[in-house]
């Protein structure tokens, strides 16, 4: 059954990245029905992304109303050969959600028990089955990564955490979280050229 | 292990989100002009972007899509909609037609009738809908456009309000500066008032005393003379002249009345910078003045003005 599974995950994976390119496509006629169809594929991940680093659902609900308005307008300039359609996507809502939780100084929480809570929040693990091949071997050259950096990146990226938050939340000097920050980057970088 | 250059490094931490608002402010500027950094983002949103992939999926609310599409979508939809709208009001109209027609032929086909007075009825309440969906979207955009126009407004207000602030300082400058001015010409005028007018003449002959006080006030631009030690001349009068090199003959001030103080205005005679240099000569002439408009007697006293006030 898993073997199956795994035999079946590289071709649908393959098809839903070319049904949404082909999507993308439609948006960027101006076509509406693509749009909608983009929109119920792409949008409770979208929402996520951006919950997760707003932490209000009110905000993320801004964000995402507005990172689709510019999927809308900015159709035209998504290219199929630089990203993935949802990468792009995700992009779009993470930097907005980024410069949104920037620009509101005071992070709402600040509580680390409920950042543990939201840290364990993963995809679970029956999903993991869908998981492309690119978000797995991402996941492999984390693992490579000494557990309290791989929790940092996780942070970063995921929780949206900046370098002083994450200085604060370690305990450590701001300079030492950038060091262990481009020390783990590159090192990502290495293993996923490989 | 290798390590990331300033630009990989940089694009990095903005894919990673570890930069602080300046400095995400600062990547999204320099991104379109530099290649290399635009580049390199691109190059981190692949590589960690499918870690947003492991984030469990959360349903937004149920209408951020008719949000997003009314967003996009206003003038469109409108459109749609009214497109959908005549083309609901021309089926409308066929079958309205088509009933007429059938109900003409034969009241017998009481099916047919009713079946198109049903469809009728139901293209009616599809086409009431879409005007009602019409209508609710035109609301909003009026709302929308209230909205931006009251903004747009209590912009121009504040806008006035600063522009008039600056005319209210700028005219509390010009009053100040006014005032200032007034109160120092009324200084300088105070001052001039002091300034000597008065200038005095003594008419004599020789050394002997003075015969004649002749004052002239140039802010008046009057000028006096009385008698001080001039004998009484019966049959005779006293004649005032003005002698000037700049005159080709003296020039009459007029003639003395006894015991008079008779002013005689300068502005019928020449300049008063001429008049202040003058010599001013007495001479006895037949009674009523000289009969040539030139000193005919002989000049009895002489003198020249000197300023009286200091």
């Amino acid at each position: 059954m898993a073997i199956l599974a795994l035999q079946g995950r590289p071709e649908r994976m393959q098809s839903s990245r070319q049904s949404l390119e082909k999507l993308l496509a439609g948006v960027a006629k101006g076509d509406e029905a693509s749009f909608a169809e983009l929109y119920q594929a792409t949008s409770s991940k979208l929402f996520a992304v951006a919950l997760r680093i707003l932490r209000s659902r009110e905000v993320a609900e801004e964000v995402v109303q507005e990172a689709y308005f510019r999927v809308w307008e900015k159709a035209k300039d998504f290219n199929p050969e630089i990203a993935s359609p949802i990468t792009w996507m995700a992009a779009i809502v993470r930097n907005r959600s980024l410069d949104e939780v920037r620009r509101r100084v005071a992070r709402p929480f600040a509580d680390a028990s409920e950042l543990d809570d939201i840290e364990s929040e993963d995809e679970h693990p029956l999903n993991a089955i869908e998981r492309g091949e690119d978000v797995v071997r991402l996941l492999k050259c984390l693992e490579g990564l000494e557990p309290e950096k791989k929790q940092i990146v996780r942070l970063a990226y995921l929780d949206g955490l900046s370098r002083e938050a994450l200085a604060k939340r370690f305990n450590r000097p701001e300079g030492t979280i950038k060091t262990w920050l481009h020390r783990s980057l590159a090192q990502l970088k290495v293993c996923l050229e490989r | 292990m290798t390590e990331l250059d300033d630009i990989d490094a940089l694009a990095a931490e903005y894919v990673l989100g570890t930069l602080d608002r300046d400095e995400r402010i600062g990547v999204v500027m320099r991104r379109q002009s530099e290649p290399a950094l635009e580049a390199a983002i691109q190059a981190w949103e692949r590589r960690l972007g499918p870690l947003a992939e492991v984030v469990p999926a959360v349903a937004p609310p149920a209408n951020l899509y008719s949000k997003i599409r009314a967003e996009i979508g206003l003038a469109q939809n409108v459109v749609s909609l009214r497109s959908r709208e005549q083309h609901l009001t021309r089926r409308a109209a066929r079958w309205r037609t088509a009933t007429m027609g059938v109900s003409a032929i034969a009241a017998a086909l009481v099916g047919v009738i009713g079946w198109g007075g049903y469809e009728t009825q139901r293209l009616q309440h599809q086409y009431a809908a879409a005007l009602r969906s019409a209508k609710a979207e035109q609301s909003e955009l009026l709302t929308r456009h209230a909205a931006a126009l009251q903004a747009a407004k209590a912009e121009q207000n504040e806008q006035l309000a600063q522009l008039t602030a600056v005319l209210q300082t700028a005219k509390a400058e010009q009053d100040k500066l006014q005032s200032q001015y007034k109160a120092e010409l009324a200084a300088f005028k105070a001052e001039q008032s002091k300034m000597p007018t008065q200038y005095i003449a003594v008419l004599q002959s020789g050394t002997d005393a003075p015969a004649f006080l002749m004052t002239v006030d140039t802010r008046t631009h009057l000028c006096v003379i009385s008698a001080i030690t001039a004998p009484k001349q019966p049959e005779k009068s006293y004649e005032v002249w003005l002698v000037h090199d700049k005159m080709p003959k003296p020039k009459s001030l007029g003639v003395y009345e006894e015991g008079d103080m008779r002013p005689m205005p300068m502005d019928n005679g020449p300049d008063a910078a001429m008049f202040m240099n003058a010599t001013f000569a007495v001479s006895l002439e037949p009674q009523g003045g000289s009969p040539t408009g030139g000193p005919t007697g002989p000049v009895l006293f002489t003198g020249k003005l000197v300023q009286a006030t200091p």
